[in-house]
């Protein structure tokens, strides 16, 4: 070659190659784990948006003449307390958690992903602190900080998304921090200060696309923890609070019971949150997978 | 125009000080190209960081810029400083960031480096695209879509987006493809001719350094072992160092048993040894005066200074049968 | 900290006992007897200061020391712990051992996907599941871990058996897995691969260079783990109506009895301090790279 090659000369760039979340996607297609898992989570978001259009009861009605009803072709489920339609409840029941839960996510995921650009971008002095902070917080299990905090602060729902979103930022946190860690070693780094780019560019516009991948494994491995959580403190009874037909909170009002034999007041929700948190760590696993190929 | 007086470098390495430059003075003309060489481990990238600023050099030493003191840190140069030294990374693969389309990385570089914006802008990048010989089909992909050598241009224009005064080449080419290196190089010596910008081409390879170079200077451990005009460090005598460099380089004429080996690794850094930093591995040892005393970078020729204890006149007698090329 | 956390909590402790109809004169007096009106600093140094010397202060709610409740409740959930432990290590390390063994195959998938299945479920939903199956239907074991007074080791170990179930299914997927993938490393090291070719048994091999190490990555997770279990004995305790630290904790909450609530939780702190302590040196005792004191 001369220092006259023409443009011609070189060659095009290969526009044919798949980008890579188009291999990322690709991969989920064909993941059955994360098939599975999505097809679990998508039956209970339909409940959470449409439940209460297609129920046979209205999931707060209650009905004094017919309590602790056994299942039976008018209630599938059976009646609580109440005499309210356990199915209805269950179906609706996904509403509260499916709201609470991944708004908790969302928050420890941009709580968490500020925190951790700017302790792995700065490094130095501020990262020590904070990660020794960080460290120290993640030792304390997140049910009893939330239930200090939920003591403190009362219960609501808001309350219970910043408990858990702020219980989990540092867990997110940690991830992001390791991977810029890895990029800001990089010469694009070094590139964008030679252009004199500040500090929230070159965080944001620069390295953050690049830890895109950790942060939506991270993310969605959060949201089951997350589900796990609230249905927790629900249980407890610090999470979503009557009369909402939320599942942990229907297994804390009813279980006291089962000793009597009552097992349908339980069982159904019991089975619910099981199957929604299995589904979304399924979809967890399936992303995982898709990311580390 | 650049002229570089007394740079030191010095890190911590588990409580040691580690000295990755010591004591570097060169200076450099409008257009001109300095060649620094050296094996990896010798201080040549640490050397370009200082000058770049992305690296605080210690106390003491200094680097003027078209009569300007340059500040150590890059925060505190002006715009102006800033643009006027830019760099072409060895791997593009890391110089490029992934996620950002080619048109973007060189769109920010000429709305950052050359204040451009608008129709202005969309001009220049037309005209900078062209210079560096890609066409528009190449601005709107990922640099992944692109082979090394398309990448590697595309972290050359970005280097000129701002018309730069002196660009550093940090070993450019050898990332890679052969077959694309002489391109590569042809590439920056078109764009030298046209534009007037100095180069300080970093290289292992002395062969790609002759290509390119006005002036060389031979790094190891961090110091300058010879620097000098082209030629003159080509032609000899030279360095112990630098012959042992030289022939290195493959020559079609030259018999395997006139190549020079060095032993071992080069010496790390937070542990030189003492003396002559590189008595070690020298091949024309000649006494104890090498391990006690450090010799002094010495004037051979107007412009051509080597450290060595040897004599030049004597180094020159010794060389002279190698430089003899076989008949 | 865990003081600040009960502190900085709203709320009149005079007010909270009394009630909103109560007299500010009577709330101001309990508040003062209950020392409550002091400076935060005074509070904080007197409560270590008592806590270390074994006074954990008194209860708002009970009007009675502290110490006792804790020191109870403390006893109850280490049992209940002890149960689940004592089932969960054995198992959980044998059941990764048999996975890597039978890489790939059905027997590894049916423990893996099993084990990662009932680790993510919250604890009172397998709790209720089991309590459901063993409890209600098939009548096998009691429901509730609240067994008659005096009775047995053998009839409490019984009543103990359920609560300490969930702990033991969240448990096993963990260490299940660590043992799998420790075991994995270890079974394709040179070492193992050197033992092999010497010529020694298989199953020397197995026992002499491979379970040693395949153990060390488990007994970092059941150190790590000692965080999340108590989080889990709350739950636990509380579903199963057993007097434990957790539900006592849960239950001071619930009643803003800082007192409690600060000794409780400070008395878990140390728990898990001594419990991280002893697996560090575990560690070192049986990994054959790392002496103690060699590690500074």
């Amino acid at each position: 070659m001369s220092a006259t090659d023409t443009p011609a000369a070189l060659p095009a760039p290969d526009t044919a190659r798949r980008s890579p979340w188009g291999e990322v996607l690709h991969s989920l297609l064909r993941s059955g784990t994360f098939l599975t898992g999505l097809a679990i989570l998508l039956f209970w978001v339909v409940c959470a948006l449409f439940g209460e259009h297609f129920v046979p009861y209205d999931p707060l009605d209650a009905d004094i003449i017919n309590t602790l009803a056994p299942p039976s072709a008018d209630h599938w489920f059976g009646t609580d307390q109440l005499g309210r339609d356990v199915f209805s409840r269950v179906i609706v029941g996904s509403r509260d958690i499916l709201t609470v839960a991944p708004l908790a996510t969302i928050l420890a995921t941009i709580a968490g992903t500020a925190l951790g650009l700017v302790i792995g971008y700065f490094r130095g002095i501020v990262d020590d602190i904070v990660s020794r902070v960080l460290e120290a917080f993640m030792a304390i299990p997140v049910v009893i900080i939330a239930l200090l905090a939920i003591v403190a602060l009362g219960t609501s729902k808001a309350t219970v998304i910043v408990v858990i979103g702020l219980s989990f930022a540092p867990i997110i946190a940690r991830t992001v921090r390791s991977a810029v860690l890895a990029e800001r070693e990089l010469d694009y780094v070094a590139a964008a200060k030679l252009r004199h780019e500040g500090a929230l560019h070159t965080m944001f516009v620069e390295i953050l696309p690049n830890v895109i991948p950790p942060i939506l494994v991270e993310t969605t491995v959060r949201l089951g923890y997350a589900i796990f959580a609230v249905a927790t403190l629900s249980f407890m009874g610090f999470g979503i609070q009557p009369p909402s037909p939320d599942w942990g909170l229907s297994i804390s009002n009813n279980y006291g019971m089962i000793g009597g034999g009552f097992w349908w007041t339980v069982l159904f929700d019991a089975m619910a949150i099981a199957s929604l948190v299995i589904g979304v760590n399924l979809v967890a696993d399936g992303v995982h997978g898709a990311f580390n190929d | 125009m650049l002229q570089v007086e007394g740079l030191n470098k010095t890190y911590a390495s588990h409580g040691r000080p580690l000295r990755a430059v010591k004591d570097v003075s060169v200076s450099l003309r409008p257009g001109e190209t300095l060649g620094l060489v050296g094996e990896s481990g010798s201080g040549k990238t640490t050397f370009a960081r200082l000058l770049l600023g992305l690296v605080a050099p210690d106390e003491g030493g200094s680097i003027e810029l078209e009569g300007k003191a340059l500040a150590p840190r890059l925060a505190s140069r002006s715009e102006d400083q800033v643009k006027a030294v830019q760099i072409v990374f060895q791997n593009p693969d890391s110089a490029l960031n992934r996620s950002h389309s080619i048109r973007h990385i060189l769109s920010r570089a000429l709305k950052r480096l050359g204040g451009l914006s608008g129709k202005a802008l969309d001009a220049r990048l037309e005209e900078l695209v062209r210079s560096v010989r890609l066409t528009d089909r190449h601005l709107a992909v990922k640099p992944r879509q692109l082979s090394g050598g398309l990448k590697q241009r595309v972290a050359i224009a970005r280097a000129f987006a701002g018309d730069p005064r002196i660009v550093v080449c940090d070993e450019p080419t050898s990332a890679l493809d052969v077959s694309v290196q002489a391109a590569i190089l042809n590439l920056l010596a078109d764009l030298q001719s046209k534009q007037d910008v100095s180069y300080i081409f970093i290289s292992h390879d002395l062969g790609v350094v002759r290509y390119l170079s006005d002036k060389i200077a031979v790094l190891y451990l961090g110091r300058i072992m010879e620097f000098g005009p082209s030629e003159a460090v080509f032609s000899g005598p030279h360095h112990p160092y630098t012959e042992a460099l030289l022939s290195a380089v493959p020559k079609l004429d030259r018999t395997e048993s006139s190549r020079i080996r060095l032993d071992g690794e080069i010496p790390s850094a937070a542990n030189p040894p003492t003396g002559c930093v590189f008595h070690t591995r020298c091949p024309r040892k000649i006494g104890a005066i090498c391990e006690t005393q450090e010799p002094e970078l010495l004037e051979a020729q107007p412009g051509h200074t080597i450290r060595c204890h040897i004599p030049y006149a004597e180094l020159a007698r010794l060389q002279k049968p190698e430089v003899v090329e076989p008949a | 900290m865990v003081f600040l956390g009960g502190q900085v909590l709203p709320g009149n402790v005079g007010r909270a006992i009394l009630g909103p109809f109560a007299d500010q004169r009577a709330v101001d007096a309990l508040n003062h007897s209950l020392g409550v009106d002091r400076p935060l600093l005074v509070q904080y140094g007197t409560w270590i200061w008592n806590f270390l010397h074994g006074d954990m202060g008194t209860s708002y709610i009970f009007r009675a020391p502290v110490a006792p409740f804790v020191i109870d409740a403390l006893g109850n959930s280490m049992k209940l712990a002890l149960v689940a432990f004592v089932l969960v290590v054995p198992i959980g390390i044998l059941g990764g051992v048999i996975a890597a063994l039978n890489l790939n195959r059905p027997l590894d998938r049916i423990i893996s996907l099993g084990g990662l299945s009932v680790t993510v479920l919250p604890e009172f939903v397998t709790g209720i599941i089991l309590i459901l199956v063993f409890g209600v239907w098939l009548r096998w074991l009691p429901i509730a871990a609240a067994w008659p007074k005096g009775a047995g080791v053998l009839t409490q170990l019984y009543y103990l058996i359920l609560p300490s179930l969930p702990l033991f299914l969240v448990l096993f997927g963990y260490i299940a897995r660590m043992a799998r993938s420790g075991m994995i490393e270890a079974l394709d090291s040179d070492y193992t691969r050197t033992a092999v070719l010497k010529g020694l048994p298989w199953r020397t091999v197995i026992w002499r260079h491979v379970l040693r190490n395949a153990l060390l990555p488990t007994i970092t997770v059941i150190a790590t783990q000692t965080g999340y279990l108590i989080g889990g004995l709350v739950v636990i305790e509380t579903l199963f109506r057993y007097q434990g630290i957790g539900s006592l904790i849960f239950t001071a909450a619930r009643g803003k009895d800082f007192p409690m609530l600060e000794a409780g939780i400070l008395t878990i702190g140390i728990v898990y301090a001594v419990a991280t302590l002893v697996a560090d040196f575990l560690y070192s005792v049986l990994n054959p790279r790392i002496r103690l004191g060699a590690e500074q």
